[in-house]
């Protein structure tokens, strides 16, 4: 049994009240009569606790008991939950990025995590989006923490049959609107113009959907995972994703996108160090990047980077060095080693270093960080789509959004109590009245 | 106290009690005591209930109505009310005062002198201020007359030699009224209980139950049977009344059914 507000558990305490009145109403009370002169012929018998041996009495302040502790366990609002199999957890992550912001698509994160609650599963909802997670502040079933909290947790759980979702919006034309619970399918709605990936990592397994593919439909057993893949972004063991190069379009000059930082600080990077009076400019134009040849201010700097002043730049504390220049480039460094480059914002369609590899990127330190359960049995499901234009942004959500699908394992279903104790104290209440009322003596 | 039609009713009364009420001498014909005079005092228009000896039948041969001849009592003849206003009645002091004020109305239409409490009171008004003024406190009992017709009223909490002596020292004509409230005749008391006595401050701790409920009605059946019969070896008339009764049932039922009043 589980309590939603189990501070109100504290309200047992009054157990002990209810026993101390019982013995106080024990004690002989005076009473004025005019005269004791018969009832001094009375013979006193020795029964000063008879009144609470007695059967009826015992009976009342069992009752009464039994009523105060209901009472108490129907304030801290409890429940059960279905016995099964370990189930499934939604870690599901907001995005907060000034996307995220526009067209209305906090107030549907917001709705669509409403709904997820009252699907009864347990989940726990680590929320950038302010609406999103005030929202969800008193949610029964819902842990909204920030995103200090997600770093913890992800270092820190390690449950059997996790399963995270890190949703966002990587670029302007991606989103995460909508995310749903029916059943054994969970059903990620995402809204993008574009290319957009959804990637999943169960244990050791990754599955990557880019709707972009148009894949309809993967399918694929957990024991033998698709790897992800990014055509131009690979994985190592050690400092999680390495920028390969691209293409030669990574150039940002653009608004800020804070919720980047976030995550990077988030998949465990730890970024540290943020120096100001530095642009950093990346352009990537022919030949590979090797990351040995990539320092960033007091570092050397590669051919392929330019440094200059920035007037605003952000410091963020970690292990791993990190220069943000907002609303020029993102640059993490680990040692020498570039660990992640991202240009924000985009300079036109196409142009853009996000539109073709952020997003996997993303995604890719999205798993990386969201890696650490695993899912036990069961066959996956993943399939997305899409289809919407660039030119349909400024006209709302899209009519038909992107899909992740995935079907899970059966999980516990959540049987609120509350409502029954408070029925069983009134019960209780009643008896025991009933019980002072006929108790004779 | 008591409505005009009330008072109408008590004119039908008499005191019953006392040896000179109980011997007919209204008319001249008979003297209550040895030596004792009475003068006619004048006539009243007959009503229902008055004794048809004293009808002046002449009055009638002349005027065709009923009239009754009423007689001046004598200096000597005297009644003393006692009231019990002791703590114990605080609760009973209501019905005490009325019976009290009933028998002072009866009384008075055949006793020259009436005191309550030992205060001689003239007139009706005098009577009810000095029955007023009566408070239930302390433990001090009513003191009984040397002498005279006495109407002790009282919750008669005692069964001690301090009670007894002064009553088989009277002489006089006596008469007990004992006004109880329920919860004395049956007592509503349960569980662990410090009984304190009203008057004393004594007190007796009890754990009462449907036991020490029978054992106090067993004591109050034997209280009640010693004041019997100590009132009946004197000839003394004794009435129970329960505080709660209408004082209607009080005054026209148990005090005449007890010789108090007729």
């Amino acid at each position: 049994m589980t309590f939603a507000n189990p501070a109100m558990l504290w309200a047992l305490f009054a157990l002990v009240a209810v026993v101390i009145l019982s013995f106080w109403r024990l004690r002989p009370r005076a009473v004025t009569v005019p005269s004791v002169l018969l009832w001094k012929r009375v013979p006193e018998r020795p029964a000063p606790l008879k009144h609470a041996h007695t059967p009826k009495a015992s009976l009342e302040l069992m009752l009464q008991m039994l009523a105060v502790a209901a009472l108490a366990m129907a304030m801290a609002d409890p429940a059960i939950y279905t016995k099964g199999r370990p189930a499934a957890q939604y870690f599901v992550w907001f995005d907060r990025g000034l996307q995220m912001r526009e067209i209305g698509r906090a107030a549907r994160a917001h709705e669509a995590m409403r709904r997820l609650g009252e699907t009864g599963i347990y989940c726990e909802v680590y929320s950038t989006l302010e609406a999103a997670r005030s929202a969800y502040r008193h949610h029964p079933s819902a842990i909204v923490k920030g995103l200090a909290a997600i770093t913890d947790a992800g270092r820190e759980k390690a449950e059997p049959g996790e399963l995270w979702f890190i949703v966002g919006d990587a670029c302007p034309n991606h989103g995460i609107i909508d995310v749903a619970v029916a059943g054994r399918r969970v059903t990620v709605t995402i809204f993008s113009n574009d290319d957009a990936t959804v990637a999943v990592r169960c244990g050791e397994q990754r599955a990557d959907v880019r709707v972009a593919d148009k894949v309809a439909c993967v399918t694929f057993d957990v024991a033998g995972a698709i790897a992800l893949e990014p055509d131009t972004f690979s994985l190592d063991d050690e400092v999680n994703l390495r920028w390969v190069e691209r293409s030669n379009s990574i150039v940002g000059l653009n608004d800020g996108n804070p919720h980047l930082i976030d995550a990077i600080v988030a998949m465990g990077l730890k970024p540290v160090v943020g120096v100001g009076d530095v642009e950093v400019v990346l352009v990537t134009s022919g030949a590979a990047w090797t990351p040995a040849e990539l320092k960033v201010a007091e570092h050397e700097v590669t051919r392929d980077v330019t440094v200059g002043p920035v007037p605003e730049a952000r410091e963020v504390q970690g292990d791993v060095p990190l220069i943000y220049a907002d609303g020029k480039l993102v640059v993490a460094l680990n040692g020498s080693q570039i660990v992640c480059g991202l240009a924000l914002g985009r300079v036109g369609r196409g142009a853009s270093w996000v539109d073709q590899a952020g997003f996997p990127i993303f995604w890719a330190q999205a798993i990386r960080f969201a890696g650490r359960g695993r899912i036990e049995e069961g066959r996956w499901e993943v399939s997305g789509l899409l289809s919407r234009d660039v030119s349909d942004l400024a006209q709302g959500p899209p009519s038909a959004p992107a899909q992740l699908n995935l079907d899970t394992s059966p999980r516990k279903r959540k049987l609120p109590l509350q409502a029954p104790m408070l029925v069983a104290a009134g019960v209780f209440m009643i008896a025991a009245w009933a019980a002072a009322a006929r108790r004779r003596f | 106290m008591f409505d005009d039609a009330f008072l109408r009713r008590l004119e039908l009364l008499r005191v019953a009690f006392a040896r000179r009420a109980r011997e007919p001498r209204e008319g001249g014909l008979t003297m209550a005591r040895p030596g004792e005079a009475v003068d006619f005092a004048g006539h009243r228009t007959y009503a229902h209930g008055d004794d048809p000896r004293r009808i002046d039948w002449h009055a009638y041969a002349r005027l065709g109505e009923l009239f009754l001849k009423q007689f001046d009592r004598p200096a000597a003849e005297r009644l003393s009310i006692r009231v019990d206003a002791s703590a114990s009645m605080a609760s009973k002091l209501d019905m005490a005062r009325r019976i009290a004020a009933a028998v002072y109305f009866v009384g008075s239409a055949g006793y020259a002198r009436i005191d309550v409490n030992g205060r001689e009171v003239a007139g009706a008004p005098e009577a009810l201020d000095a029955l007023k003024a009566l408070t239930a406190s302390g433990a001090a009992r009513p003191e009984l007359p040397a002498g005279g017709s006495v109407v002790l009223i009282s919750d008669f909490w005692w069964d001690d030699e301090a009670f007894f002596e002064p009553v088989r020292a009277f002489r006089g004509d006596l008469a007990w009224v004992r006004v109880l409230s329920e919860d004395e005749i049956d007592p509503d008391l349960h569980g662990p209980l410090t009984l304190v006595d009203a008057e004393t401050g004594e007190s007796k701790r009890l754990f009462i139950s449907e036991r020490e409920r029978g054992d106090y009605r067993d004591a109050f059946r034997a209280h009640d049977e010693l004041l019997r019969s100590a009132a009946l070896a004197k000839g003394i008339p004794f009435a129970n009344v329960v505080a709660e009764q209408s004082i209607d049932e009080v005054l026209f039922h148990d005090l005449r059914a007890a010789g108090v009043l007729a």
